[in-house]
Formats: C-alpha cells, structure tokens, sequence
C-alpha cells in the first residue's frame, strides 16, 4: 500500500462525508454560528442538515445548544476541541494524499 | 477538494458585508469625517466646528451610530433570514490593524507637511490605497464590487488632480493659511466625502438586494 492511499484509507469517516465536510469547514471558521446559517451556505435541506449534525454530535465534534432570540427558537452549533483537531488531521492527511 | 474546503472556510468572513452593514458604517464614518472637515473649513478658523468638544461629540454620534446600526440590522433582518454566526474574537489582528492604520495616518500626515508642494500626489496616494484596501475588504467576494473600487481609484485621481483654488474657494479665508491651507483640507474633505458617499451608495444597493432576495423561513406549521 503507497503512502498516498494510506492516507485516504486513514481519512476520518466522519468528516470525509461532503455535507459534514461542509459543515466543519463552515464552523472551524467561526466561534458559533445557528441552523439558519449553515443551511443557508450549504443549501442543504433541514433533515439532511439535522442528520449530519446529529452524526457530528454523537463523534463528539459538534456541540448544539437549544435557546431562544426573543420568541423563536435558536440552535446554536459549535466546533468542539475534538472536531477541531479532527478537522486540522483530516486536512493534513488530505492534503498528503493528494 | 482542497479549493473547496478553502472557500467554505472563507465564508464566513463574507458573510459579515452579505448585507451590506460592513459597507454602511465604513461608507458613514468616512462620509461624517469628511463633512465635519467641511463644516470645519467652511467656517472661520475659531468657530463650533473647530471647537474639541464639538469633534468628540460628533465621532461620538458616529461611533455610536456606526455601533449600533449594524447591531440593529443583523439582529432584525439579517439573523431572522440568513442565520446567526459568532465571530472568532481575534483581538491581536484587530490591534495590529489599530496600530497599523494609526502608522499610516502618522507617515501620511509627516509626508504631507514635508512636501507642501506634493499635496496632490499625496492625496492620489491615499485614494488609491483607500481603492485597493475597499478592493480587498469588499470587492473580492462580490464580482460588481470592483466597479465600485474602479470608481474609488478613478475619483481619488479626478479629485488630486483638481486645481488647489478650486478645492480651495469653499473654504473660509481664515482657513487659507497655515501648515494645512485650505486648498489641502478641501481637497481631503472632498475626497472624504466622495469615499463615504461612494461606499455608502454600495453598501445601500447590497442592503437592497440582499432584502429582495431573501425572506425569512416560514414558520412551521403547528
């Protein structure tokens, strides 16, 4: 096995997936951002969004947190340390590999 | 794949001016700026507008307008629509841009007294880095924004080039002498004023579209 193909057989499953791809991208950038956004910049559909958020949680790369901007309610999502590590490996070795 | 990653990285950033609020309160400050400098030179040296307490009152009207404003607009228009996003708190870039900006203002303003006669090419100078840094904050993310940083470069250039006694003639007569003649401060106002106006004006036609082309979700259905 070259080096090159260990490295994408060693790609993080989790994060390789295109819309969870997106949505760590989009939150290694920020500090937090909600719902609304990251289906506005993925166009992804609320149940796929739901989803991939929910896989993310249960790796542990995501948190969610339920509260309300005066009376609608807000879902605020958050790159946790462990999906921030996750996601600088997963762009070394992606970056390796190609 | 990498591009990719790289430019979904890079979208929050462009997401802040996705209203056009980044724009409006550049566009405001530079416009407040320059038609204070207006006010300033087009009454006698001495006069309310040159006062201290009036400056301070006036950058705090602008400050807190340019504060609060973009607060109110993304709170009301654009989290309802488009979504939520916290930045990073990066406040060391944010010094190294104060003490940056603050080091050109120095430089621009020891230049200037030095070369009397440069005025005009000095002030081309400073349009032209007011076009390249719009061009770099603003234009790189949204194609016809670089009409507006054209614009800037070309009426920066127009505005050196005008004749001192005709940037000179709304002045005061007691502003025509001095380290900083009115010819100088005319010219600088009105470039000023033509960067506020002319980024506003972007700023209200991204604000415009921005309002046109989204809507807030539908609420869900019980």
């Amino acid at each position: 096995m070259t080096p090159q193909i260990r490295n994408i057989s060693e790609l993080d499953r989790v994060i390789h997936e295109p819309g969870r791809l997106m949505i760590v991208s989009l939150l290694s950038a920020v500090e937090a951002a909600d719902f609304l956004y990251l289906q506005h910049e993925t166009g992804l559909n609320k149940g796929t969004l739901s989803s991939h958020l929910s896989k993310l949680e249960e790796a542990g790369y995501v948190e969610i947190a339920k509260s309300f901007r005066g009376k609608v309610p807000q879902t605020v999502l958050k790159l946790t340390p462990t999906g921030a590590q996750a996601f600088e490996q997963y762009r070394r070795k992606l970056k390796a590999a190609l | 794949m990498s591009p990719q990653i790289n430019d979904y990285l890079k979208r929050p950033k462009r997401y802040f001016n996705i209203d056009g609020v980044g724009e409006l309160s550049t566009g405001l400050m530079a416009f407040g700026f320059g038609l204070l400098q207006y006010l300033q030179i087009s009454n006698p040296q001495g006069s309310i507008w040159s006062s201290t307490y009036t400056f301070f009152a006036f950058v705090g009207v602008l400050a807190a307008i340019t504060h609060y404003g973009p607060r109110a607009i993304k709170q009301h228009i654009t989290y309802p629509r488009t979504g939520y996003v916290q930045y990073k708190d990066d406040g060391k870039a944010r010094l190294a841009a104060i003490a940056l900006a603050i080091l050109l203002a120095m430089v621009t303003a020891g230049a200037l007294l030095r070369s009397r006669g440069g005025f005009s090419t000095m002030a081309a100078l400073v349009g032209l880095a007011v076009a390249v840094s719009y061009a770099y904050g603003f234009a790189r993310a949204v194609r016809w924004k670089w009409f507006v940083a054209i614009a800037l470069t070309l009426g920066s250039l127009a505005i050196s080039a005008l004749p001192a006694d005709v940037v000179a003639s709304w002045a005061d007569p007691t502003w025509l002498n001095g380290p900083f003649p009115a010819s100088v401060l005319g010219r600088y106002a009105l470039m000023t004023v033509f960067f506020g106006f002319t980024i506003l004006v972007s700023g209200a036609i991204t604000l415009t579209h921005y309002l046109n082309s989204t809507q807030p979700p539908a609420p869900e259905p019980e």
